[in-house]
């Protein structure tokens, strides 16, 4: 999970997954990796998300941690546009290490629409080009179980 | 000709008869060819036999290709070998028992002898240490520490102990293979090797380090985490205590051979996640304990002499039940050929073992076949049900034993047709033929092959008689002097055996047929042969033979012209009951 600082993206995942460690490794060797398990068409598909902090103006998003990843899901602010322009720079700099992996645009906090600044136009001028949107709410749960299913069946169909 | 289908010419004239002719002719040359190549191959098509031929040649080959270009075949295969398999074992365990009984032997007393060890061992330090006053001082420490006692104890009795072994797939990061010694919680391993794949980049990133160098060595408190790389996988061993140097060998060696066997599966998982089964004990052998030697206490005898009493006593009760379960099923495989026996059921009850069934009284004894495989029979509590069996071995036995036939009689069973051959009276023909009828598996009786052992009497009589001749001398009609008690008893047997035949329902012809030397002309000849032939009858009338049965002949076989004789030559007629007999 890649995506500027205070997104959402352990928001995301804290409700939906199993963790054994502390949100703060995050802060001090930068990822901290939780497990989901996704059920799909009678197939179990455990996925080991590796959830990596948030890239901003202080910090880097360490792309070795990106090395054999299946999957990408890039998470971005609907109330904030600017994080739309962090997920592409990240999608690019993913693209060179691992090359081109099957990926997902979560544009989080539907819950605050009336906020929000961004339309589909915006989006698709701004956004990782060509990657699936999936408008997401971490707060109130909408479409978070969906955008995994979405991941895990572009996965398995790679 | 004209062309009939072009609409640029005017209308072609109706088709004369000769025309339709024509066609006919052009339509066999162009068409029929053809059609016998399609007819030939519908029937190829429509044959079944054919279609097994063709694909029986390509069926070897193409099974080769198909699995060396994917496993989907094997994946086709697997559930009808698997059904296979099932159904073989409801038919017949015992090919399948067979089989695995020399793997089973030895794994079995491979497990049961570490068991053992593991048992002993864990007695022998449980003893001692719950016991003795450093137990009591380990235990002190225990709750003082907040440790498990069985840490405590691990950690002062083991130099080291392997606790987890970790296969982690160098790329990706994701778990191939996770061991863990004997009762060490491991939650998430998958999670644990992610994350120390991330911890490794971590290190390696924030240092600057070459590609090929990582985070090989992590210590915490009582745990050591030794990682080995590989060019695809690393291998993680989670240690508890000192581990020597050498043990890194052994984790670097298991690494290299893990890679010599697997390169392929590796592969496989980073490309697809696809599990694979590592070879059986490749990992194993790395996941060691070494412990501290202690001082031998003069107790262990104590727990040596318990562990070769217990290891006596299951063997001494083991054994003897298996070899007897081993006879019990040779004994059910034989009863289940035995002809006229149909195994039900069989089991074990309160440690007696239980056989029930069916079985035809003319069957061999159950009990004798207990014997022959070594079962004692007050093991065994059977109960077989009277049946008849309907094979023709017990239809021919049991028609045997109720016709009782003669010596010189045969029954055998033709479909259902019983069949008698051979040589029986006709008293015993009619009774067999009333009683056979009742005989179940008997459909139809078939005796027309019986001889009437009465018929083969008479005939043989008759034969000994005709050996017998009456000589007369040269142109004389008088027979040769003495011959009288020969007359007598000719007589007296002709007259028994005329009397024997009529009882048998026959008629016997005597023929006495007369003879004379070449001497004379035909008719002289003929005339002396008559009247010799008469002078015979006459005195066998005299003698009570009854004229009626006698015709006199001549003899005109060429070598009757050297004898001057009267011979015999007796046959016998068959005479219908229910005429009036002569």
């Amino acid at each position: 999970m890649l995506g500027a600082t205070s997104v959402g993206k352990t928001s995301l995942v804290r409700r939906f997954i199993e963790s054994i460690f502390s949100e703060k490794y995050q802060a001090t060797i930068g990822v901290k990796i939780d497990r989901k398990l996704v059920e799909l068409d009678g197939v179990q598909v455990s996925l080991l998300l590796w959830d990596l902090q948030g890239e901003d103006e202080f910090q880097r998003v360490r792309m070795s941690y990106l090395k054999g990843a299946s999957g990408l899901i890039f998470v971005a602010d609907g109330t904030r546009p600017d994080t739309l322009a962090t997920a592409r720079a990240l999608r690019a700099s993913a693209e060179e290490t691992v090359g081109v992996v099957p990926s997902l645009l979560l544009l989080n906090k539907t819950d605050l629409t009336e906020s929000w600044g961004v339309d589909d136009a915006f989006v698709d001028a701004n956004g990782p080009s060509g990657v699936p949107v999936v408008r997401t709410s971490a707060k109130t749960g909408d479409r978070v179980e969906d955008a995994f299913h979405h991941l895990v069946r572009r996965m398995l169909s790679a | 000709m004209t062309d009939p289908v072009s609409p640029a010419l005017p209308p072609a004239p109706a088709p004369t008869a000769a025309d339709g002719d024509r066609w006919q002719e052009l339509r066999t040359l162009l068409v029929d060819p053809e059609r016998a190549r399609i007819e030939a191959l519908e029937r190829k098509l429509a044959n079944p036999n054919l279609h097994l031929n063709e694909v029986s040649a390509v069926l070897p080959e193409a099974i080769r290709r198909r699995s060396a270009s994917d496993g989907r075949l094997g994946a086709a295969l697997g559930p009808v070998v698997g059904d296979a398999i099932k159904a073989s074992i409801r038919r017949d365990p015992q090919p399948l028992v067979d089989a695995i009984f020399p793997l089973m032997g030895p794994a079995i007393r491979r497990a049961i002898t570490n068991a053992l060890a593991e048992l002993v061992q864990s007695l022998n330090t449980t003893l001692e240490d719950t016991l003795s006053l450093r137990g009591m001082t380990w235990r002190w420490e225990a709750m003082r520490t907040g440790k498990s006692f069985g840490e405590v104890v691990l950690s002062h009795s083991l130099l080291f102990r392997v606790e987890q072994l970790f296969l982690i797939h160098r790329e990706s990061g994701l778990l191939m293979e996770h061991l863990t010694a004997p009762n060490v919680q491991s939650p998430s391993p998958d999670m644990v090797a992610s994350m120390m794949t991330a911890l490794r980049d971590f290190a390696r990133d924030s240092f600057r380090a070459p590609e090929h160098d990582s985070l090989d060595s992590l210590e915490l408190g009582a745990l050591t985490v030794w990682a080995e790389s590989g060019p695809t996988a690393v291998l993680a061993a989670v240690i508890r205590g000192k581990p020597p140097l050498s043990y890194r060998e052994e984790l670097q060696r298991t690494l290299e051979d893990v890679h010599r066997a697997h390169a392929d599966d590796i592969d496989r998982f980073g490309a697809s996640g696809v599990a694979f089964r590592l070879s059986a004990g490749l990992l194993e052998r790395a996941l060691v304990s070494q412990a501290k030697n202690r001082p031998r206490t003069e107790g262990a005898w104590r727990m040596w002499l318990l562990a070769a009493v217990v290891v006596g006593t299951v063997g001494w009760c083991a054994v003897p039940s298996v070899m007897e379960q081993r006879r019990f099923d040779r004994f059910v495989d034989a009863a289940r050929r035995e002809p006229g026996v149909v195994v039900g059921s069989t089991g074990r009850e309160n440690g007696r073992f239980v056989v029930t069934g069916l079985r035809d009284p003319l069957a061999r004894d159950p009990a004798a076949l207990l014997k022959a495989s070594g079962v004692s029979l007050e093991q065994v509590d059977s109960k077989w049900e009277p049946y008849i069996a309907l094979r023709p071995e017990f239809v021919v036995r049991r028609a045997a034993l109720l016709l009782l036939p003669p010596p010189m009689a045969k029954l055998t069973l033709v479909g259902d047709t019983l069949v008698a051959t051979g040589v029986a009276s006709a008293a015993w023909r009619r009774e067999a033929e009333r009683l056979a009828r009742a005989l179940p598996g008997v459909g139809a009786l078939r005796f027309t092959a019986l001889a009437d052992s009465a018929d083969i009497a008479l005939r043989a009589r008759a034969t000994d008689l005709e050996s017998i001749s009456l000589n007369f001398p040269l142109g004389s009609t008088t027979l040769v002097v003495g011959q009288d008690p020969q007359l007598n008893t000719l007589a007296l047997q002709l007259r028994a055996l005329v009397q024997d035949a009529a009882g048998a329902q026959q008629q016997a012809r005597i023929d006495l047929i007369g003879s004379a030397d070449s001497v004379g002309t035909e008719q002289t000849r003929a005339a002396l042969s008559i009247s010799r032939g008469a002078r015979v009858r006459n005195a066998l009338a005299a003698r009570g033979v009854p004229a009626t049965a006698m015709q006199v002949l001549s003899d005109s076989a060429d070598g009757a012209r050297t004898s001057r004789q009267v011979r015999l030559s007796i046959t016998f007629l068959r005479l219908d009951p229910l005429l009036p007999q002569p």
